[in-house]
């Protein structure tokens, strides 16, 4: 396989004037990588953040528009729920209920949707021999998924503040791990994604109208345990069903449907991961000369 | 120093792979300028790229030390919807630089491409000339010991061209660069070594005239080949025989009215045969004799002359 290196002469010269183990020297240049890719990424999330605010009718509404989302979502279904007469699901308020899961939902929702076309908005940059297409889905990763968590803690901050509710988080750092499952499993698709859409144009359009079938199959809006026995076992194998329910045990104390597994979450995400990085790796050259 | 070690690039096709290079081994000096030539399509471009490290080779290595220029060229890396002094900013921030440097950087940017107004408004209203000024402004605004450079002249104004080459002949005392031209004077000007690049083969000379002879021997005998080529595919002169139905419309005209030639307009045609085509394909050509055609046919130049009034009408008004 082709490896292209590139030095800085630079920091050639400093290393030749420091006296380095050879460990020494390859945690500097790690160090310059990181501190170089680190500044790509910076500014490829500012540049999103000002081409989306120039680009779109909207203006700097369309990024406000990303963090109210998960807070619309959710006073659209609780509103669904309370013409139902439906107040309360398995002990906790229904807009509680709702927000944990939306919230969580909202990131499988952008990794499907909106991510995997930053490879082909940033096409022009590759030019630069520092941006690569990899960084592009990671900027873009970085500014929506933090925008879309902002909007789901901004719902609970409004939801304590005027209707009183509030949640006794009794497994912090387990809804923390589920979350970070969740996050990790959405940087892969969105890589896997990215990669093949940026190669066939069809793959995102059919990838986010599939968020939709999703949405309803993976207990976003109702618990997975109430449904009859049949439905819980295609459930089953649906893993974002699975974190849906987990991060509700660990946050609400909400008891999910028997098959809900945190390992079996744990494995997709290992496995989206692999299989985006393996596409993106297999198919770097093909994204660039595009 | 730049080294290819047994670089291979090609392009998959729905007709199998197509090589641009194959097996390529060369070391590039360090202390020369280096130009490229070779006809279009030949791979000079994505030389560049593969050396600025914007595209990656099939196999093999590049080796590189010292910083390199991204390939500035016809497509300049601006994003449509950003100004010019937000792209300015963006690449400021890719290359880690400081708010004060990115601030200083702009300002240097905004001076040499010399746009005006036009600067803090989208790139997407800029022309190609604009567009190229900025890319080449903002290459200039950052040191590197090697530039990359594709068709540096083939856009932009003469003041530009100038400024350009000012700026070039400037950096030139502290850093080298590659230029990949179609025009030989400007490489021969420029460079010391040349690369001529022809049929997925490269060939490094070390003097730049020697690359320009093998170059343009190259060229001589494939427009050698084109013109034989050219002279047993063409039918012979058309403008001969429109000339010659012309007369022959004449001679009927002539027939018709009894008697020696006579005016038969107000305009006198003449048909004249030019190598060059003046009209753009699809646009109307005369064809004296028929009517109207459509299509890029050998051109004609239509001369129209005001036809002198007869003696005997000029005496009568001079009475």
């Amino acid at each position: 396989m082709a490896d292209v290196q590139q030095t800085s002469e630079l920091t050639r010269q400093r290393l030749k004037a420091l006296p380095m183990s050879r460990l020494g020297q390859f945690l500097y240049e790690l160090r310059e990588g990181g501190r170089k890719q680190a500044n790509v990424v910076f500014a490829l999330i500012f540049r999103e953040i000002r081409t989306q605010s120039k680009e779109d009718d909207y203006g700097y509404l369309s990024l406000v528009g990303i963090v109210v989302e998960p807070a619309v979502g959710v006073f659209a279904v609780a509103a669904f729920w309370y013409v139902m007469r439906v107040q309360e699901i398995m002990g906790v308020h229904t807009l509680i209920f709702i927000s944990v899961s939306m919230t969580a939902f909202s990131i499988i929702r952008r990794s499907f949707s909106s991510i995997p076309r930053s490879i082909k908005s940033t096409i022009k940059f590759y030019a630069y021999p520092n941006i690569k297409p990899f960084d592009a889905i990671l900027a873009n990763f970085i500014l929506e998924i933090s925008l879309t968590i902002v909007g789901g803690v901004i719902v609970f901050v409004l939801s304590w503040w005027f209707v009183g509710l509030s949640m006794d988080f009794q497994h912090p750092l387990e809804a923390i791990g589920i979350m970070t499952l969740l996050i990790c499993s959405g940087f892969g698709l969105s890589l896997l994604l990215g990669t093949y859409g940026a190669i066939y144009s069809f793959v995102p359009k059919i990838f986010s109208k599939f968020t939709q079938v999703l949405f309803f199959t993976s207990a976003v809006i109702h618990p997975a345990s109430q449904l009859p026995p049949l439905a819980q076992k295609w459930l089953a194998y649906n893993p974002f069903a699975h974190a849906m329910e987990l991060l509700r045990l660990y946050t609400l104390r909400i008891q999910p449907f028997p098959e809900a597994s945190v390992s079996f979450l744990a494995a997709f995400s290992v496995a989206c991961l692999f299989l985006g990085f393996a596409a993106y790796y297999a198919n770097r050259h093909r994204i660039v000369e595009r | 120093m730049i080294r290819l070690i047994d670089v291979s690039k090609y392009y998959v096709t729905d007709f199998g792979r197509h090589y641009v290079f194959r097996n390529v081994t060369l070391d590039l000096p360090l202390d020369k300028n280096v130009g490229i030539i070779g006809p279009n399509g030949a791979g000079k471009s994505t030389f560049l790229r593969l050396i600025g490290g914007a595209d990656t080779p099939s196999s093999g290595r590049i080796l590189k030390s010292g910083r390199i220029s991204p390939p500035m060229g016809l497509t300049p890396g601006l994003q449509p919807s950003l100004t010019a002094s937000e792209n300015a900013r963006f690449a400021g921030r890719i290359y880690g630089m400081t708010r004060e440097e990115i601030d200083a950087m702009i300002k240097y940017v905004r001076e040499i491409s010399d746009i005006g107004r036009y600067f803090e408004m989208p790139v997407s209203t800029y022309s190609a000339g604009m567009k190229q000024r900025v890319a080449f402004a903002l290459n200039m605004s950052m040191k590197f010991d090697y530039y990359l450079f594709d068709e540096i002249s083939a856009g932009g104004d003469r003041a530009f061209r100038k400024t350009a080459r000012e700026m070039i002949a400037e950096r030139l005392r502290t850093s080298r660069f590659i230029l990949s031209s179609h025009d030989i004077d400007e490489i021969i000007e420029l460079c010391h070594a040349g690369i001529v690049i022809k049929d997925g083969t490269l060939t490094f000379f070390e003097d730049v005239r020697e690359a320009a002879v093998f170059y343009g021997e190259d060229l001589e005998k494939g427009k050698q080949k084109a013109r034989r080529r050219k002279r047993k595919e063409s039918p012979p002169k058309k403008a001969r025989k429109i000339q010659s139905k012309e007369g022959a419309t004449a001679a009927r005209v002539a027939k018709r009215n009894n008697g020696p030639l006579k005016p038969v307009s107000t305009a006198q045609i003449t048909t004249a045969e030019s190598d060059t085509p003046v009209f753009a394909p699809g646009s109307l050509t005369h064809a004296p004799d028929t009517n109207l055609k459509r299509g890029p046919r050998k051109a004609i130049a239509i001369k129209v002359r005001r036809p002198r009034k007869p003696r005997h009408v000029l005496r009568h008004e001079q009475a």
